[in-house]
């Protein structure tokens, strides 16, 4: 069922090798760094980009197209953060925080995953939604809030001193990818085709390769947080391994019967199987104090990313085919 | 001009919760204070570091203010600690020092800008 060639060919894609070396350097103690503002300017471009194309995806095609995918967004979102706390909870006995924490991470959206599924769809040439990317804020913050919600729950407050859930939910919505791609989506949707003519060029010429070097970034990132990773309780270790595959195979069903093509479906799987290591770590960080934030970033950027750019994509695209010509 | 006695507050934290600490400080009658960003270290908690794609999230931040009474200086201590410092990394301390244009520093002034 699985292409083994077409896994390959996206393993030594430009950004996936330049992740690798990304890793690489930091394991070897290079002294390769990306300035922190270069890294923030890289990431802008990166969501800007793809707001505004699924902005001006969703001004041709006409919002009512775009309101049961959102719904559905939303519902994955929050039926992902439950899934992997009551795993986490049940299987590993993490404790509450922690559990909630890796919802939180988990059932949020990674953008770099997004704009990486778009790129590979591109390199195929399959045809996808242009405005699935936009489901991203729902599914995000549908599964943030979750996370938070579960972590209450779970957990006696103490000294009443807790987060209101009002200040979780703005925080989560003003943290700056969804903030940038709501606007971006909102930007695009209201100008169309015809308002962006004069700036889409520059973000469709430069897109992929400031991904690639978002990708570096990245690896260095991941790369420093790897020994970490070593340090993780082993079957903490194997379901954070296994459940963006989970997850996508999960999203890839769902989408397809809500009538999704097999490339939009792909979208909808790296949504869900992505896991947020940008603006899920500061909305947990300070919902879930309890949680170790070393071990949601570690798996997060350690496991998930690199398991859902390299093999995860290819995989979900492959199973939506598949799936959209049984049902 | 004279020379007054002050003390010098420091707190080093998580940058994630700059904004709770800063409005916090501002509760307790604070009105003015310094931040120093890309503050990065090792602690009990672990090292410290950030990278481009985080945001600075992995980093601490440095932030310090004038007070003029010892007790003011210890509330802000105790304060920091008893609501942020069990579940965030960081520390917090005082140091005794010499300023000139008290009136700077006390209720109701400008205050210092954020760097």
């Amino acid at each position: 069922m699985l292409s083994l060639e077409l896994v390959w060919q996206n393993i030594i894609s430009p950004p996936i090798l330049f992740f690798a070396l990304g890793v690489l350097a930091a394991l070897l103690g290079s002294d390769l760094k990306i300035p922190d503002a270069a890294g923030a300017t890289i990431a802008v471009f990166v969501l800007t980009s793809i707001g505004l194309r699924a902005g001006v995806a969703v001004s041709k095609v006409g919002i009512s197209e775009v309101i049961l995918p959102a719904l559905l967004a939303v519902l994955t979102g929050i039926l992902l953060a439950v899934m992997v706390y009551s795993i986490f909870t049940g299987v590993t006995k993490l404790d509450t925080a922690n559990a909630a924490s890796l919802a939180g991470h988990y059932g949020a959206v990674s953008s770099v995953t997004l704009a990486l599924s778009l790129v590979y769809l591109e390199n195929v040439g399959a045809g996808f939604e242009q405005f699935v990317p936009a489901l991203y804020p729902f599914m995000d913050i549908a599964a943030l809030i979750t996370a938070v919600v579960l972590a209450r729950a779970g957990m006696a407050v103490k000294n009443g001193k807790s987060v209101p859930l009002a200040r979780v939910i703005y925080e989560a919505m003003i943290s700056k990818s969804s903030f940038l791609l709501i606007g971006g989506f909102l930007i695009g949707l209201v100008n169309g085709v015809v308002g962006t003519e004069a700036i889409m060029p520059l973000f469709d010429l430069m897109f992929p390769g400031v991904l690639t070097i978002l990708m570096l970034d990245i690896g260095l990132l991941a790369g420093s947080r790897l020994p970490y990773l070593l340090s993780v309780d082993k079957r903490v270790f194997a379901v954070g391994l296994v459940l963006p595959p989970i997850h996508g195979l999960v999203a890839v069903i769902l989408a397809t019967v809500i009538g999704l093509s097999p490339g939009g479906a792909t979208i909808f799987a790296a949504l869900a199987a992505g896991a947020s290591y940008i603006s899920a770590p500061s909305v947990m960080r300070t919902a879930i104090p309890k949680a170790n934030p070393s071990l949601s970033l570690a798996m997060a950027l350690g496991l998930a990313f690199p398991f859902n750019v390299t093999v995860g994509i290819p995989l979900y695209y492959q199973a939506a085919k598949l799936i959209s010509q049984l049902l | 001009m004279e020379e007054k006695n002050a003390k010098l507050v420091v707190i080093i934290t998580e940058t994630a919760i700059e904004g709770n600490i800063i409005r916090l400080i501002k509760s307790l009658g604070i009105k003015g204070y310094t931040v120093y960003h890309g503050v990065t270290g090792e602690g009990d908690r672990g090292v410290r570091f950030g990278s481009g794609g985080l945001g600075g999230f992995s980093e601490n931040v440095r932030i310090e203010t004038v007070v003029l009474s010892e007790e003011k200086a210890e509330l802000v201590m105790r304060e920091v600690y008893e609501q942020y410092l069990n579940n965030y990394a960081g520390i917090v301390y005082t140091s005794d020092i010499r300023v000139i244009r008290v009136d700077k520093f006390t209720n109701g002034s400008k205050g210092q800008h954020a760097k």
